[in-house]
């Protein structure tokens, strides 16, 4: 559905996007990661035919954004990090203009409307003015905006940024639902709990290079340490940590937050079941026995300080 | 002390920033090189003697001087109407006011930062100037006295700038409100005098009458013909009254502004244009009564043809005044109220009142149509800008719209929204027509040069404010090319190529020795009906050129790859 080949953006000095190539599959929700300047918004950008590249090919929906961005425009959705929206409208005047912008008149104008306003929740909100709307519910609007043409592709750029938590959640269901409708969806945010829980896929770039491309358990896995297990007692932590330690295989014992232990484990180790058997031998009581927990934000923090090959 | 250090502060602040912008130098360098580029033709290369010399230095002093005066009109007010405005689009106001500078301070900074620059642009016209002082005719005192009343006047401007852009949101009305606001108090009292509605006849003494108090206008004439008002010729004695008045009513509207200053939001709320239509909409529909309304209803129901013309239209704030033909109405009942006025005024050039006389009619007709023109620019030039500034073009830069939606719908939409304007002209001449006054065949030029000009106004506006990133520069860079233009009869044989011109030669009486004589007489030679046709065709053929250059970038300008 989107496939970059190489792609290259250069500012004068600056290289906004350096060979970067990635897939996304009809269906995927793709998160799109990186720190602030890493070239996530001229991706989707490019992808939005907003700008062109200074080398390399994008295609959407099989389209080329080099000499096909007609096409793709009525193709796509694409909601900006920050945009405005016009005085004096109100909700359902925005939607009109929009719709016959795309060519959509008439009677099937006014159904598409009723469907999307259904669809974002913002019904109780159609006579209100764009500008008295809240941010949480422009974003809203933004999306009911570019869901009026049934585009296959939503790009959407930063859409839970500056949102208060109630708002993120009410976008993060409504997201939840077009992913039930099939949409292709290219998603960038920083709140990445949220991406992890949206998306089936995840890329990562920094300074304009993908530096990770692929599933989400696949970068869980990557940055997961091997040997590394955690153990939860109802008590007596400092008594088990001498017995944990004179163990052959155990390499490093400690006590982290939340008084849980970390035990590393010796390369040799064939997995960890010793370590239950021989505290419940001594008399403990285990609440939890795991391997070290790794989320998103952990992947990226440790991906984008280099620390995973 | 507090206060005025704050005030040094912002004074620095705001000459430093605009020291450090390249754009300072090139407007400065464009003045420049517009003054000599006037002066050099001008210049007497030979032949007159000492006292064609003179007088022609003194012409050249004369002229320049009313035209800087014109110049600063626009200039100042545009120049601190964002002083403030810029504050609260960028939510900087608050701080500049929690600090301990004090609102006087800030006003007081701000505004002298800004007339200072606009005093340094003219002191760079003043060894221009001292060169005609070789030639004769002018004295340097008559420098001096023209340079105070000019340096008084741009601190009026820029108060009257500064002013607005406190009590008002967005810097494009503040700037509409205080060009027109010193547009009018330069030219009322000479629209007023030329009308006959104010009489400054000689005098027995060397007393200036009231329009040199007035109006620096009138104090620039009293300086250069004290004989037009007196019965002596002698250097005018009171010409400091005007500069005088000037600083005192620019340092009060200064001084409102301070105190206004803290209040900023909630008057700019308070004085917002949307209320003031939404209350002429309500009183409009109400006297329509309930078929009015449903219409109103029926034309919010959303875009049947073109969306751009829809949005121009129907929502934008012009386009709130939906019940446009009523407008209409009540400006032409308005105009009717005024002729009963002018009726009982004398003719200047002969028996009768002033509707009689052929010259009133044609300045009327130049000003609505410089009026409709000026207005179409502006309009057009805050059009794309301003959604450019509000992040909204690049919202439609996603959709498919392409060039000729959106300048047709722009264009249309306009076009709609200044249609009273439009009819005005052609409401006052169709009048004098069917009284005698005006000859039938000015009408043609009413007809066709009105439209072409506005749409010709509209269309270089547009093209300007898809190439400007703001809607200061746009306004900026469309008066700039609008005044470039209107100076062309003056160095070009397209002596109607001016809207106003256009009108101003092109409504006769019957009696007129122009059009109608050639039309008359089989002479279609006449250089006159030449130029004008020559004029209608010479818009058409530059709003084709800019429309070209505007469809091969329009996916750049608004922000796409195309």
């Amino acid at each position: 559905m989107i496939e970059t080949r190489y792609l290259t953006k250069v500012y004068r000095d600056l290289t906004a996007l350096d060979k970067l190539s990635l897939t996304v599959d009809k269906g995927d929700i793709y998160g799109f990661i990186g720190p602030n300047g890493a070239g996530k918004t001229t991706t989707m950008k490019i992808l939005a035919t907003l700008l062109r590249p200074t080398s390399g090919q994008a295609y959407v929906c099989g389209f080329s954004v080099n000499g096909q961005a007609k096409h793709i425009r009525r193709k796509i959705g694409y909601v900006p990090d920050f945009f405005g929206v016009y005085e004096d409208m109100t909700v359902t005047e925005y939607l009109e203009f929009f719709a016959s912008l795309y060519g959509i008149n008439g009677k099937d104008r006014q159904r598409v409307i009723s469907d999307v306003l259904d669809l974002t929740d913002l019904r109780y909100k159609e006579k209100a003015q764009v500008d008295s709307l809240s941010r949480g519910m422009q974003q809203r609007l933004g999306l009911a905006r570019v869901l009026l043409h049934d585009p296959e592709v939503l790009l959407l750029d930063e859409p839970a940024s500056g949102l208060d938590p109630r708002a993120r959640v009410e976008i993060r269901e409504l997201l939840k639902e077009l992913r039930s409708m099939g949409k292709t969806i290219l998603i960038s945010s920083h709140i990445l709990s949220e991406l992890a829980e949206l998306c089936n896929k995840v890329a990562i770039i920094e300074r304009g290079q993908l530096i990770f491309s692929g599933p989400v358990e696949d970068i869980l896995r990557r940055v997961r340490r091997a040997g590394i297990v955690q153990i939860k007692l109802r008590e007596g932590n400092d008594r088990a940590l001498p017995i944990i330690s004179e163990h052959s295989m155990v390499a490093k014992v400690q006590t982290i937050d939340g008084g849980i232990i970390e035990v590393e484990l010796k390369p040799e180790a064939p997995d960890y079941t010793f370590l239950p058997a021989l505290l419940v031998e001594k008399g403990f009581k285990i609440l939890v026995v795991r391997e070290e927990q790794v989320n998103l934000e952990d992947a990226f923090m440790k991906i984008t300080k280099g620390q995973v090959a | 002390m507090i206060g005025s250090t704050g005030g040094a502060a912002i004074f620095k602040r705001e000459a430093l920033v605009h020291a450090r912008r390249p754009r300072t130098y090139v407007f400065q360098t464009v003045f420049l090189a517009g003054l000599v580029l006037i002066l050099v033709p001008l210049w007497p290369a030979s032949g007159g003697g000492g006292a064609g010399f003179a007088a022609i230095a003194k012409d050249i002093f004369e002229y320049g001087s009313k035209f800087e005066l014109i110049l600063l009109a626009l200039v100042a007010p545009v120049l601190t109407a964002s002083a403030i405005t810029s504050e609260k689009d960028k939510h900087t106001l608050d701080l500049l006011i929690l600090t301990d500078a004090g609102p006087f301070a800030i006003v007081f900074g701000k505004l002298l930062a800004r007339v200072a620059s606009l005093a340094f642009l003219l002191f760079l016209s003043l060894p221009v100037l001292f060169a005609l002082l070789t030639l004769g005719g002018i004295d340097a005192r008559s420098i001096g006295v023209a340079f105070t009343i000019l340096l008084a006047s741009a601190f009026l401007g820029g108060s009257i700038g500064v002013f607005f852009s406190t009590i008002l949101r967005k810097t494009t009305l503040a700037i509409l409100a205080g060009c027109a606001l010193f547009a009018a108090y330069l030219a009322a009292p000479a629209v007023l005098q030329s009308f006959g509605m104010f009489v400054s006849r000689a005098g027995a003494g060397t007393y200036a009458p009231t329009t040199a108090y007035v109006s620096p206008w009138y104090d620039l004439v009293y300086l250069f013909e004290p004989s037009h008002f007196v019965s002596r010729e002698s250097f005018p004695e009171r010409w400091w009254i005007n500069p005088v008045l000037s600083v005192m009513a620019g340092s009060v509207l200064a001084v409102i502004s301070g105190a206004l200053l803290v209040h900023a939001r909630g008057i700019d709320k308070a004085l917002g244009l949307k209320p003031i239509f939404d209350t002429i909409d309500r009183g409009l529909a109400a006297i329509g009564g309930q078929s009015a309304k449903k219409r109103m209803d029926a034309e919010r129901s959303g875009p049947r043809g073109n969306p751009i013309y829809w949005k121009e239209t129907a929502v934008n704030t012009l386009g709130r005044l939906r019940h446009w033909w009523r407008v209409n109405l009540l400006i032409a009942l308005c105009m009717v109220g005024s002729y009963a006025v002018v009726s009982r005024l004398p003719s200047t050039s002969g028996p009768g009142n002033l509707l009689s006389d052929i010259m009133f009619h044609k300045v009327v007709g130049g000003i609505l149509a410089g009026l409709t023109v000026l207005t179409a620019t502006a309009m057009a030039a805050t059009s794309v800008a301003k959604e450019r500034e509000d992040r909204t073009l690049f919202v439609l830069a996603t959709t498919p719209v392409d060039c000729s939606i959106y300048v047709t719908g722009k264009v249309q939409g306009i076009l709609r929204n200044l249609s009273f304007l439009l009819l005005l002209p052609l409401i006052h001449v169709t009048l004098f027509v069917a009284t005698g006054t005006i000859t039938w065949t000015s009408l043609i030029f009413v007809i066709l040069g009105v439209p072409v000009c506005a749409i010709s106004a509209i269309v270089q506006g547009t093209f300007v404010s898809l190439v400007c990133q703001t809607t200061l520069k746009s306004i900026m860079a469309a008066i700039m090319l609008l005044t470039v233009e209107s100076m062309l009869p003056v160095c070009t044989c397209l002596h109607t190529f001016n809207p106003v011109l256009l009108l101003y030669y092109g409504i006769e009486s019957p009696e007129g020795q122009g059009l109608a004589t050639s039309l008359a007489s089989g002479n279609l030679g006449s250089i006159l009906f030449l130029s004008c046709v020559f004029s209608l065709l010479a818009h058409v053929g530059l709003t084709s050129v800019v429309y070209s250059l505007m469809r091969s970038g329009f996916d750049r300008y608004i922000g796409r790859a195309g």
